[in-house]
């Protein structure tokens, strides 16, 4: 008690230290301990077995479905990371009024005023076998019969996350190249630089933690995902999330937790070697 | 005109109605030191960045040897500019900043990485070829950039208040530095500053800006002795300025206070309102009468040792103030205190009759 009335800075981390230990080891540590027990279609048995490890590493759903998580993955943090450049650029470096800047900022962030799901669904009429893509384009002539590949279908999928997450690359990107001098623009273009090699040499390297942000947030929340996988892809294709949920409504808690601790296993792995390459901690 | 000369001819720079630059005609010599002098919002980043082509020129032509360039983009005209905060890219080392142009050129990563530590050696930073801007100082920092600069054999190199971020110390070692390598190189130096200090020590000609024109060109000693306008008497200090009515006896100050005026062929003529600068350092002033004093002695309103000299203030009753400049010897003998009768004098070829700001007769 002595050396706590000295050294008040334990007493300051106490707050956050029972938040984490609260609210994210204790689950991940229960999680941990029940992927090791046994069950039945009626109970959960107590026990230490790495049966639900051996099935879920063995199985080729286990497999197909990380190959489309991945997939997934990657396809939309391609498209958000292309995609959230360009607008973030656009932003910071085209809009030279700042309070222009912060309307269109705000603008982009208006999807957010609904939720997820809806904002998922309102793409239902639109992308449906008779919605109105399919219909414009019958009436147009531009096709015969009805294209199939636009609702429940990988790009439906795609499409969904893009529109839900490319905010998450905007911001991060917008939010370094907001801080890049524009003094060094000039001195690229003094130097000789076209606009192009401008982008690539300057303004690229310069947003790596912008860009590396970004893609943390899309590729977790991707991962992780099962709603939008589900609802999109009509239940056709499976992630890993959606496999975990699966699990949990058949109450197979322990082959549900036995997937979790894979997947952020998973999930961790990549974030590691995407830290490896940039310095998060610099740049915050 | 020899290599790296420099025309600006009626350029104009607006930005919508505002005039940032009004109708300048500026001719600089190739391999001079040409110092942009004058308050901030005068022009004169404008003016330099015209010419490296970062900004668009509204009206008139930017010849560069002879050459009208006034079109093309920064990297085709021969220039290179040092930015005010340096703008070094932070991800890249010392060297690889350096040769940032030739890597955009194609340069192979051998012949450059060689042909930088050739510039960082002139500038005595090969020692720093591997440190990244944020590890260096600011001096170290503007050497990389002026590396930087110099890399392409530029004609003209164009400096955007290079040392203002610098300490005082560090500035006048700079500043010894950069003329070290004009006069080492050859080549054109504009360089944009508010500090007369500094275009005095470098310059070989000063221009002096206000409000988007040009007040004065001249070299320094032209322009401390003989300032042509009110404004670059007042800018570069040091000066009196008299104002007061001309009549066939001279300037007159106040009723009782006539001033002669040197016989000067481009004294003023037929202008009731004139104005005279008058150094402060070449007023006389005495607790006593002497022989070339002013008959009406003023009254010391402050008195500040300032070193080699003292700074004199003196007011009379007919409004005439005066700033003096007074040798610390002389000061020794006689001291003067605020509140004393102090007489002054000068010769009446120190009154530089001045004129009208606009286009120059």
């Amino acid at each position: 008690m002595r050396s706590l009335a000295r050294n008040p800075s334990y007493l300051q981390v106490t707050p956050l230290a029972l938040v984490i230990l609260l609210f994210l080891l204790f689950p991940v540590i229960t999680i941990l301990v029940v992927s090791f027990w046994d069950f039945n279609a009626y109970q959960l048995i107590p026990d230490f077995i790495f049966d639900n490890y051996s099935f879920l590493l063995t199985s080729e759903v286990t497999l197909k479905a990380y190959l489309k998580t991945f997939f997934y993955a990657f396809t939309t943090w391609a498209i958000t990371l292309s995609l959230g450049f360009t607008l973030a650029y656009y932003l910071a470096f085209y809009i030279r009024s700042p309070l222009l800047q912060g309307v269109l900022f705000v603008l982009c962030t208006v999807p957010f005023l609904t939720s997820n799901i809806i904002r998922m669904i309102s793409w239902i009429p639109l992308l449906g076998r008779n919605g109105m893509v399919n219909s414009t384009l019958l009436e147009t002539g531009l096709i015969d019969a009805p294209l199939e590949w636009l609702l429940y279908s990988d790009f439906a999928v795609v499409l969904a996350f893009v529109h839900l997450y490319a905010l998450f690359m905007v911001v991060p990107i917008f939010n370094s190249m907001m801080r890049i001098d524009r003094n060094l623009i000039e001195a690229s273009i003094d130097a000789g630089a076209s606009a192009l090699q401008t982008v690539f040499q300057v303004v690229v390297p310069l947003c790596k933690s912008g860009i590396a942000i970004g893609s943390i947030f899309v590729v977790t929340l991707v991962m992780g995902d099962f709603i939008t996988v589900r609802l999109m892809s009509g239940g056709l294709s499976a992630s890993v999330g959606v496999l975990i949920h699966n699990e949990i409504s058949l109450l197979q808690y322990p082959a549900a937790a036995a997937g979790a601790v894979v997947l952020l296993l998973t999930v961790m792995l990549m974030l590691s070697v995407l830290f490896r390459f940039i310095n998060i901690k610099k740049e915050l | 005109m020899n290599k790296g000369s420099v025309e600006l001819v009626g350029v104009v720079k607006r930005y919508g109605d505002n005039l940032a630059v009004s109708e300048i005609n500026l001719a600089i010599a190739g391999g001079s030191y040409c110092c942009l002098l004058g308050p901030s919002g005068c022009g004169k980043s404008t003016t330099l960045r015209m010419i490296a082509g970062h900004e668009a020129v509204s009206e008139g032509d930017i010849l560069l040897n002879n050459r009208n360039v006034t079109d093309l983009p920064p990297r085709k005209r021969g220039t290179a500019m040092m930015f005010q905060n340096y703008a070094l890219f932070p991800h890249l080392s010392s060297l690889d900043n350096v040769a940032f142009s030739l890597k955009i050129a194609g340069v192979d990563k051998a012949r450059r990485r060689a042909r930088a530590l050739e510039m960082l050696q002139l500038v005595n930073m090969e020692s720093y070829a591997d440190a990244f801007p944020e590890q260096l100082s600011g001096g170290q920092q503007q050497r990389v950039a002026l590396a930087r600069a110099l890399i392409n054999q530029p004609e003209v190199i164009l400096l955007d208040e290079p040392l203002s971020a610098l300490d005082p110390f560090l500035r006048t070692r700079m500043r010894a530095e950069l003329k070290r390598i004009q006069q080492q190189l050859g080549i054109t130096f504009i360089h944009v500053t508010h500090s007369q200090e500094e275009a005095f020590a470098l310059a070989d000609s000063v221009v002096v800006m206000n409000n988007g024109s040009i007040e004065q060109i001249d070299n320094p000693q032209g322009i401390f002795r003989t300032p042509r306008t009110a404004f670059v008497a007042g800018f570069i200090g040091g000066h009196n300025i008299l104002e007061g009515r001309l009549t066939a006896d001279g300037l007159q100050i106040s009723d009782d206070r006539t001033l002669t005026l040197p016989a000067s062929p481009h004294a003023p003529a037929n202008i009731e309102q004139v104005q005279v600068s008058l150094r402060c350092d070449h007023i006389r002033v005495s607790p006593s009468p002497f022989d070339a004093a002013q008959p009406l002695p003023l009254q010391v309103e402050s008195v500040e040792y300032q070193g080699s000299y003292v700074h004199v203030r003196t007011r009379a009753e007919d409004g005439l103030q005066l700033s003096i400049h007074q040798p610390d010897t002389e000061y020794l003998q006689a001291p003067l205190h605020p509140g004393d009768q102090a007489y002054v004098g000068w010769r009446p070829d120190d009154l530089n009759p001045l004129q009208q700001p606009g286009p120059r007769v």
